[in-house]
């Protein structure tokens, strides 16, 4: 049993060291990254609104609809972390269950 | 009576690999969800490019229903938060803008195609994450 018990820890921790880097960077949500990415989208609106082309209600309506976006982004990365964590759990049950499945055929034959 | 007991853990354990392996079949993507969120992106596309009552109305009640589908099926509930974001009425995002439309407001040909670049932009999140869920938890995992 205790021989089990160090296999699955050995096994545990080189998922855990594969995955756990890429899990932590992939939780940060940048702001200040977005809001860069959508400069020249916010550029435009001011260009157009100078020009007349749309209205005060208009710019305003586009900024918090860019606020909704920034969240739904946010969503999207922290899905992302949370599958990768939910992908990391499945690969341990799958080493305890294969483990505990191994053990147990054995025990029985050797009972028989 | 050790032999019975022995036994009695080892089909205990069974269970117990069985039920983990039934716990993960739940985090599964769902392709109809992804089917269905590239659909409604193309039909928001559609009614913003010619704006017209019905075509509003209908949407509006597709997205409700796609909504309603994620929050049944979905374990990840940060796509369901996505869903209420983006079809809102009193919000900021596609729901408020197919409401302003409904109500008879009069929103310009170069407005709407700005709003139409925000809520494109909404879509492809939604479907990253609802992508990520099928290519990541349906995956066969890594031999160990």
């Amino acid at each position: 049993m205790s021989t089990l018990v160090n296999d699955l820890n050995q096994e545990i921790s080189g998922v855990l060291q594969g995955n756990l880097n890429t899990y932590l960077s992939g939780v940060k949500s940048d702001l200040k990254s977005f809001l860069q990415n959508n400069q020249t989208q916010i550029s435009m609106w001011a260009a157009q609104l100078q020009s007349g082309v749309i209205g005060k209600d208009d710019l305003n309506d586009n900024m918090l609809n860019l606020a909704d976006l920034f969240k739904i982004t946010s969503l999207t990365e922290a899905g992302i972390s949370a599958i990768q964590a939910e992908n990391i759990v499945n690969q341990i049950l799958d080493i305890i269950s294969n483990k505990l499945v191994n053990f147990a055929i054995g025990a029985i034959v050797a009972a028989l | 009576m050790n032999s019975a007991l022995y036994r009695t853990g080892l089909v205990f354990v069974l269970f117990l690999s069985l039920s983990s392996f039934s716990c993960r079949m739940i985090a599964k993507g769902d392709s109809t969800a992804l089917q269905n969120t590239q659909n409604l992106k193309k039909e928001t596309d559609s009614v913003l490019q010619n704006p017209a009552a019905n075509t509003e109305t209908q949407l509006q009640s597709d997205l409700k229903t796609q909504e309603v589908y994620v929050a049944k099926t979905s374990s990840n509930d940060l796509i369901v938060r996505q869903w209420q974001i983006l079809d809102n009425p009193q919000g900021h995002s596609l729901g408020q803008l197919l409401a302003k439309l409904q109500s008879g407001a009069a929103i310009s040909k170069v407005e709407l195609q700005n709003r139409q670049n925000l809520i494109d932009q909404e879509f492809d999140q939604i479907i990253e994450l609802e992508q990520d869920k099928i290519t990541r938890l349906t995956a066969t995992p890594a031999a160990n």
